[in-house]
């Protein structure tokens, strides 16, 4: 500091403390904030983890309908779902998807949206027991995420929580 | 004296400071979504995967295993695997370039004999001497090569590639059997000069000039096959069969049955069929000022099969432009062109193609600067496709009656391309499986398709 003006480093000082004050102010804000989120967090419970590939059972949809539901899946780059079920009543099954009241549609859980009843399901009114079969749907907006929770509803029935590979 | 001492704290300092309790923050906030990291997530979604390595050297490792069919099924079967890695169908594409010396170990767990043939290469040598059919002492034929014996055997299969092209390899033993077993794989060579043609030849026609350049982000595979699941529950069991009696219930590309060959390379929902078959393409386009759009060069799709029928595969909407044969390229001695366009190519036993494809806006249809010429009728006098937007217009979505429900998310388009022998597009018995799948051709980009 030889040869330096006495006012120049007061300056200096004084900047170097206004800097720290505000680093405090900011970090301390970030701290407060980032407890009360973990707070919160914690309050709230554990994040719900979604196994891709889960499907539970219906027995209501069963019995009514014949078909035990195996997998959803976002397929084509995204521009589809495929909806797969196996039957397990050929005489229930045989209606399967082939009227209003039979066709299944499946809703995102996270944003309500749904995808409606497609024509490409491969079967006719023949269903054979144990044998397993699909129906393809547009992902109309993209509605059905892969790894997402999805409703899979058939009338008056829900099916909750299957989530999309 | 406190200040000084934090002023020690150089600015960097507060800055990363600050940044790692934002990150903290952040971490809080999103803590985990639960989502299941996909085993061949650096993947690509869509196109050919290639195994490759600079010496050209792979270890094939045989294993059983078993694949899913889309009517439930579980059906057993065989396949090479790259090194310790597990059961997969089919077997990996192995990719090389022109020139290399090409080196396959097989090991071999199964218990029965197993072998690699290189249908179209040349001079393969087996544990380096020349591979060549095996007799029995009485004379009978017993492989078509040397055999890695069983329960742990190796044979080291070599050759340089010498003719670039889409070949097969599959096993040379009790093949009727052991190619349905699902021994078999798809072999590339790539010429030397040229990474991104399909082979070195160039085409004269009239002034023009053309070669087998290809857009490398479009380049797809599709090994077809067929399964007898009887013959298969038979090996599984030990049990004898009698080919006499063999029937194909399933057709499969890439080891997968409609709708899963739809499916991105390795779907989690199939562990063991790593291989999808979606043709996803952009429109052609030749104009270099097109940004990204710009789009210049077709899609290349390697055709093989490895059945003991023919596939008369027929991809709609577009023509395919057949470049090759069985690693043959169709250009003349004198350079001629002798490519050609085909609507339904037949794919014999053993056979493969290369054919290029691309899809153009020929006419540069647009709703507002350049509409069809057609008057449309109301929307309650038209009849609509499973894949029809609501607007004849690449990338442009419009309304559709009420209740009718179609494949399509934005705008894009979807041609099927499936095999016209009808009775190869099911699922033992089950329609519209089997050899089916599509071209997507989304818009231009950049779109909002993704």
């Amino acid at each position: 500091m030889l040869g330096q003006p006495i006012s120049d480093t007061n300056t200096l000082r004084g900047n170097r403390v206004y800097a720290s004050k505000r680093f405090y102010q900011v970090a301390g804000l970030l701290l407060v904030l980032g407890a009360a989120i973990l707070a919160w967090r914690l309050l709230a419970g554990p994040a719900q983890v979604w196994e891709p590939g889960t499907m539970p059972i219906s027995p209501e949809m069963e019995d009514k309908f014949g078909v035990r539901f195996s997998f959803v899946a976002v397929t084509a780059q995204g521009g589809m779902v495929e909806l797969r079920y196996r039957v397990i009543d050929a005489g229930k099954a045989a209606n399967f998807g082939h009227y209003t009241e039979t066709a299944p549609m499946l809703i995102s859980e996270d944003t309500g949206k749904v995808v409606d009843v497609t024509i490409m399901g491969l079967h006719n009114h023949r269903v054979e027991p144990g044998r397993t079969y699909y129906v393809l749907y547009r992902n109309t907006e993209k509605a059905i995420q892969s790894h997402r929770p999805v409703t899979i509803a058939v009338g008056d029935l829900k099916l909750e929580h299957v989530v999309a590979w | 004296m406190k200040h000084l001492q934090s002023s020690t704290m150089g600015k960097p300092a507060r800055l990363l400071t600050i940044l790692v309790l934002l990150v903290m923050i952040l971490v809080a906030v999103n803590g985990s979504n639960g989502v299941v990291t996909a085993g061949h997530q650096e993947w690509p979604a869509h196109g050919m995967i290639c195994t490759s390595n600079p010496s050209a050297t792979f270890t094939l490792t045989t294993r059983g295993g078993a694949i899913s069919t889309p009517d439930g099924n579980l059906v057993y079967m065989w396949g090479y695997s790259e090194a310790e890695n597990p059961f997969q169908h089919p077997s990996p594409v192995l990719c090389v370039n022109e020139g290399d010396t090409v080196t396959i170990v097989l090991n071999n767990t199964l218990s029965h004999d197993v072998s690699i043939i290189f249908p179209g290469q040349h001079d393969v040598l087996a544990n380096g001497l020349p591979s060549q059919p095996q007799f029995d002492l009485g004379g009978n034929l017993t492989s078509l090569a040397p055999v890695a014996a069983a329960n742990g055997g190796s044979m080291t299969y070599s050759f340089v590639a010498d003719s670039p092209g889409t070949y097969l390899y599959e096993s040379g033993t009790e093949p009727a059997i052991q190619v349905n077993m699902g021994l078999f794989g798809a072999l590339v060579v790539r010429p030397a000069a040229h990474l991104d043609w399909a082979y070195n030849e160039v085409a004269i026609s009239g002034d023009d000039i053309y070669t087998t350049q290809f857009n490398p982000d479009a380049e797809f595979v599709m090994l077809f096959s067929e399964i007898d699941p009887v013959l298969h529950m038979a090996v599984e069991q030990g049990q004898p069969y009698n080919m006499n009696n063999y029937r194909s219930r399933y057709w499969l590309i890439n080891g997968r049955s409609f709708p899963d060959t739809v499916a991105p390379n390795g779907a989690e929902w199939l562990p063991s069929q790593p291989y999808g078959s979606l043709v996803y393409i952009h429109p052609h386009n030749d104009d270099p000022g097109a940004g990204e759009a710009y789009n210049p060069y077709p899609a290349l799709i390697r055709y093989l099969s490895v059945g003991t029928e023919n596939y008369p595969h027929h991809p709609h909407g577009n023509h395919s432009r057949i470049v090759a044969q069985d690693g043959n390229v169709l250009v003349g001695s004198g350079g001629e062109d002798m490519s050609y366009e085909k609507f339904t190519s037949l794919l014999g036993p053993g056979q493969t193609y290369d054919e290029l494809f691309a899809w153009a806006d020929v006419e540069n249809w647009n709703p507002v600067t350049n509409p069809i010429p057609v008057t449309i009728p109301q929307l309650q006098n038209l009849t609509f496709g499973t894949f029809y937007s609501g607007s004849p217009y690449l990338g442009t979505s419009d309304a559709l009656p009420v209740g009718q429900q179609v494949l399509n998310s934005c705008g894009e388009y979807y041609h099927i391309a499936h095999n016209h022998a009808l009775q190869q597009i099911t699922a033992w018995g089950i329609v519209l499986s089997g050899h089916i799948t599509f071209a997507r051709i989304d818009p231009p980009l950049p779109n909002d398709c993704n």
